[in-house]
C-alpha cells in the first residue's frame, strides 16, 4: 500500500479506502502508516483518528506537541462550525443545522480520541462513553474524570463543546431570514478547510434549492472537490439544463 | 474438485488440475467463475497464477469471484493486482475485504 501511494500513477483519491484496509488490517503497521497519514491527510483526520484508536493507537512522548496542534485545529474547526450553525438559525433550515451538529459531534469525538493518545486511553474513553449517555449524573461523571485527567487549558474548551452539544440551547441565537440565510449557506460550502461531509454539503445545496431555485449557483463550479460522488453529482446537477422543478427532484433523489 | 486436490492421491490431483485448466480457460463465463470458487475452496496460495489471470477476466463477475478467493488463498503476490481495480465501485467492498484478509504485509 505504501509502495504504491510512492509511485507516480498513484491516484490519491484511492487514499480513504486505504486508510479503511489498514483500520481493519490492525497492527503495529497499520498503526504506523495510519500516524503517518494522519499529518499528511488532514481532510481525513477525523476517520484516520478513530482508526488508530481502533488500533489502540498510544503516541509516544516526542509526537504530543503535533498531537495538540492537531486537536488544537479540531477546536478551531469546532468553532466554526458553531458559528456557521448560528448562521443557518431559519425556519426552513433546520436539516443543515442538524447536519452541522453531526459535524460538531465528529470532532467532539475526534478530540476525546487524540487525548486517549497522549493521557490515559481508559479514562477518557469511559469518560466518552458517560457523557454521551445522556444520563446527567453518568454525564457529570464523565466531565469531573476528564477534569482530572486532561490539562485545564485543554479540559475548559472540550467540556465547552460537549456542554454545547449535549444543550438544547444553541439555537436560540436569533433567526436569520431568507437572503441571509442563503449567503451563510453559500458561505458554508465555501469552507474547504472544514473538511465538512458529503451529507452536510448535500444537504445544504439541496436547502438552497428548495429555498431559491433560480439563484446563481456557477459558485458551485469553483469549489474546490474531494473526491465525493454524491456533491459531483450535485454540482452536476447544478450546472445541467433542466428546469428548477426537476433539478429540486433529482438533488431531493441524490441527497436522500 | 477441491476435495480432489486435497486428496493427496496424485492421480486425483492431476484430474482435478485438468479439469481445472479447462474451467479457466473456457469462453463461458460460468466456468471461469466456478474456477474461481474451486480456486478459493482449495485456499492454497500457490495458485496465484491463476487467480491473477482470473483477476483480469474480462467480466465482472468472474473478477469479483476472483476476489473473493484472494481472500482465502492469501498470497501477497495478489495484492498489487487487487489494489489495481479499488478504483472499480462494485468491486471495492470485496477487494478492501480481500486485502485485509492478507494481513499486516498489505500495508507495505
Amino acid at each position: 500500500m505504501i509502495e504504491r501511494e510512492q509511485s507516480t500513477d498513484f491516484d490519491p483519491s484511492m487514499i480513504p479506502h486505504h486508510l479503511e484496509i489498514a483500520a481493519l488490517t490492525g497492527g503495529p503497521k497499520s498503526a504506523r502508516y495510519l500516524r503517518e497519514l494522519l499529518f499528511r491527510q488532514p481532510a481525513l483526520k477525523n476517520k484516520i483518528i478513530k482508526a488508530l484508536k481502533e488500533a489502540g493507537y498510544e503516541s509516544p512522548g516526542n509526537e504530543h506537541g503535533q498531537i495538540l496542534d492537531l486537536a488544537a485545529s479540531l477546536f478551531d474547526e469546532a468553532n466554526s462550525i458553531i458559528g456557521l450553525r448560528n448562521s443557518v438559525n431559519g425556519e426552513q433550515t433546520q436539516i443543515v443545522s442538524n447536519a452541522l451538529l453531526i459535524e460538531l459531534q465528529a470532532r467532539e469525538e475526534a478530540l476525546f480520541y487524540l487525548f486517549s493518545f497522549i493521557y490515559s486511553r481508559q479514562k477518557i474513553l469511559s469518560a466518552l462513553d458517560n457523557i454521551r449517555s445522556g444520563n446527567k449524573e453518568r454525564m457529570a461523571n464523565g466531565a469531573e474524570v476528564l477534569d482530572l485527567t486532561i490539562p485545564k487549558k485543554l479540559c475548559s474548551p472540550l467540556l465547552s463543546l460537549v456542554e454545547y452539544i449535549a444543550g438544547t440551547e444553541p439555537l436560540t441565537s436569533k433567526k436569520v431570514a431568507g437572503p441571509d440565510l442563503m449567503i451563510a449557506m453559500k458561505n458554508l460550502l465555501n469552507r474547504a478547510e472544514l473538511s465538512l461531509s458529503a451529507w452536510t454539503r448535500s444537504i445544504t445545496i439541496y436547502t438552497m434549492y428548495q429555498m431559491n431555485p433560480k439563484a446563481d449557483y456557477s459558485f458551485l463550479q469553483v469549489i474546490p472537490g474531494q473526491a465525493d460522488q454524491i456533491f459531483e453529482r450535485n454540482k452536476e446537477l447544478c450546472a445541467c439544463k433542466k428546469s428548477a422543478k426537476r433539478k429540486c427532484c433529482l438533488l431531493k433523489k441524490c441527497c436522500c | 474438485m477441491a476435495a480432489l486436490f486435497s486428496s493427496g492421491d496424485l492421480n486425483a490431483i492431476i484430474r482435478a488440475g485438468q479439469k481445472l485448466l479447462s474451467l479457466l480457460g473456457s469462453a463461458d463465463e460460468q466456468d471461469r467463475i466456478r474456477a474461481a470458487v474451486v480456486i478459493g475452496r482449495v485456499a492454497d496460495k500457490n495458485f496465484y497464477t491463476s487467480l491473477i489471470q482470473l483477476l483480469n477476466d474480462p467480466s465482472v463477475a468472474v473478477q469479483r469471484q476472483a476476489i473473493s478467493a484472494s481472500a482465502s488463498t492469501r498470497n501477497i503476490k495478489l495484492v498489487p493486482y487487487l489494489f489495481s481495480k479499488l478504483h472499480v465501485d462494485e468491486l471495492r467492498r470485496s477487494i478492501i475485504t480481500a486485502s485485509h484478509a492478507q494481513g499486516e504485509e498489505v500495508i507495505d
